[in-house]
C-alpha cells in the first residue's frame, strides 16, 4: 500500500493504547485496528481531525506515502 | 441516513413468492402425473376426443401433447428457479445486506432465466395452437408467439438492476474499508 499509517509509532510516542484512543476519538476499536494495520481503503476527514486532535499531531505525522512501493 | 425497506412490504413479497412457488410446484406435479397417465391410456383419450370434438385421428395429438407437457414442465422449472433466486434476494434485503456480489449474480441469473422462459414460451404457444387447431379447426386462435414486449422490457430492467447491484456492492465494500 503506498499510503502508510503511522498510528503505531504515534501511540507509542504518546504512551497511549489503541483502546484509549478509540474511547477518546469515539471510533470503534475494530475500525481503529483496520486503520492501524493498514487495511483501510479510505479515511474520513472527520476521523483524521479527531485522531490528530487527540494525539496532538498533524495529518503528515500520521500518514506518509511510500514512494518505493507505489512506483 | 438510509431508510430501511418497509418490513410489511418484504413480508408481503415473501408470501407472494411462496404462493407462486406453491402454484408452480402444484401445476408441475399435476402435469408430471396427469401427462403420463393420459399418454398411457391414450386409446381411451382418443375415443373421448373423437366423441367430444371434430378430431378425426387423435393419434396425431400424441407427439404434440408430449411436447407440450415437456415444454411446460421445462418452463415451470425455470420459473421455480427464478422464484427461488428472488426469494433469496428478498431475504437478503430483510437481513439488511442487499448490495452484495451474490445478489448481483442472482439478478443476472434471474435475467437469463427470464430469457429462457421467453424462449420456451414460443414452442408452448406453437404446440398449443397446433393442438387447438387439430381439436377444433374452426376455433379462432390468435397468432401470438408467447413473446411479450413487457417480458423483454422486464428482462432488460433486471439486467440493468443486476449492474446497479454490482455497483452498489463495490461501493459498499469501499465504504466498509473507510474509517
Amino acid at each position: 500500500m503506498p499510503v502508510i499509517v503511522k498510528l503505531d509509532d504515534l501511540l507509542y510516542q504518546r504512551r497511549m493504547t489503541l483502546t484509549e484512543l478509540a474511547e477518546k476519538v469515539d471510533i470503534t476499536l475494530a475500525n481503529l485496528s483496520i486503520l492501524k494495520t493498514g487495511k483501510a481503503k479510505a479515511m474520513r476527514f472527520s476521523t483524521l481531525e479527531a485522531i490528530c486532535d487527540v494525539l496532538d499531531c498533524q495529518p503528515g505525522d500520521l500518514l506518509s506515502v511510500s514512494k518505493s512501493e507505489g512506483e | 441516513m438510509t431508510r430501511p425497506v418497509d418490513p410489511r412490504l418484504l413480508k408481503g413479497t415473501r408470501i407472494a413468492i411462496y404462493v407462486s412457488l406453491g402454484i408452480v410446484g402444484l401445476v408441475g406435479l399435476l402435469i408430471a402425473v396427469i401427462g403420463p397417465v393420459l399418454i398411457w391410456n391414450w386409446d381411451e383419450v382418443v375415443l373421448e376426443l373423437a366423441k367430444a370434438s371434430q378430431v378425426k385421428d387423435a393419434t396425431v395429438l400424441i407427439p404434440l401433447a408430449v411436447g407440450l407437457c415437456f415444454t411446460v414442465i421445462m418452463a415451470l422449472g425455470l420459473v421455480w428457479v427464478m422464484l427461488s433466486k428472488l426469494l433469496a434476494l428478498v431475504r437478503s434485503v430483510s437481513e439488511g445486506s442487499p448490495f452484495s456480489q451474490i445478489n448481483a449474480a442472482r439478478l443476472r441469473l434471474v435475467g437469463w432465466l427470464m430469457v429462457g422462459i421467453q424462449v420456451v414460451s414460443v414452442p408452448i404457444a406453437l404446440l398449443g395452437h397446433e393442438i387447438t387447431m387439430a381439436v377444433d379447426p374452426e376455433k379462432m386462435v390468435d397468432g401470438d408467439l408467447g413473446i411479450s414486449l413487457n417480458g423483454i422490457l422486464g428482462i432488460l430492467l433486471v439486467f440493468v438492476l443486476a449492474g446497479v447491484f454490482e455497483q452498489g456492492a463495490a461501493m459498499r465494500e469501499e465504504l466498509e474499508g473507510t474509517v
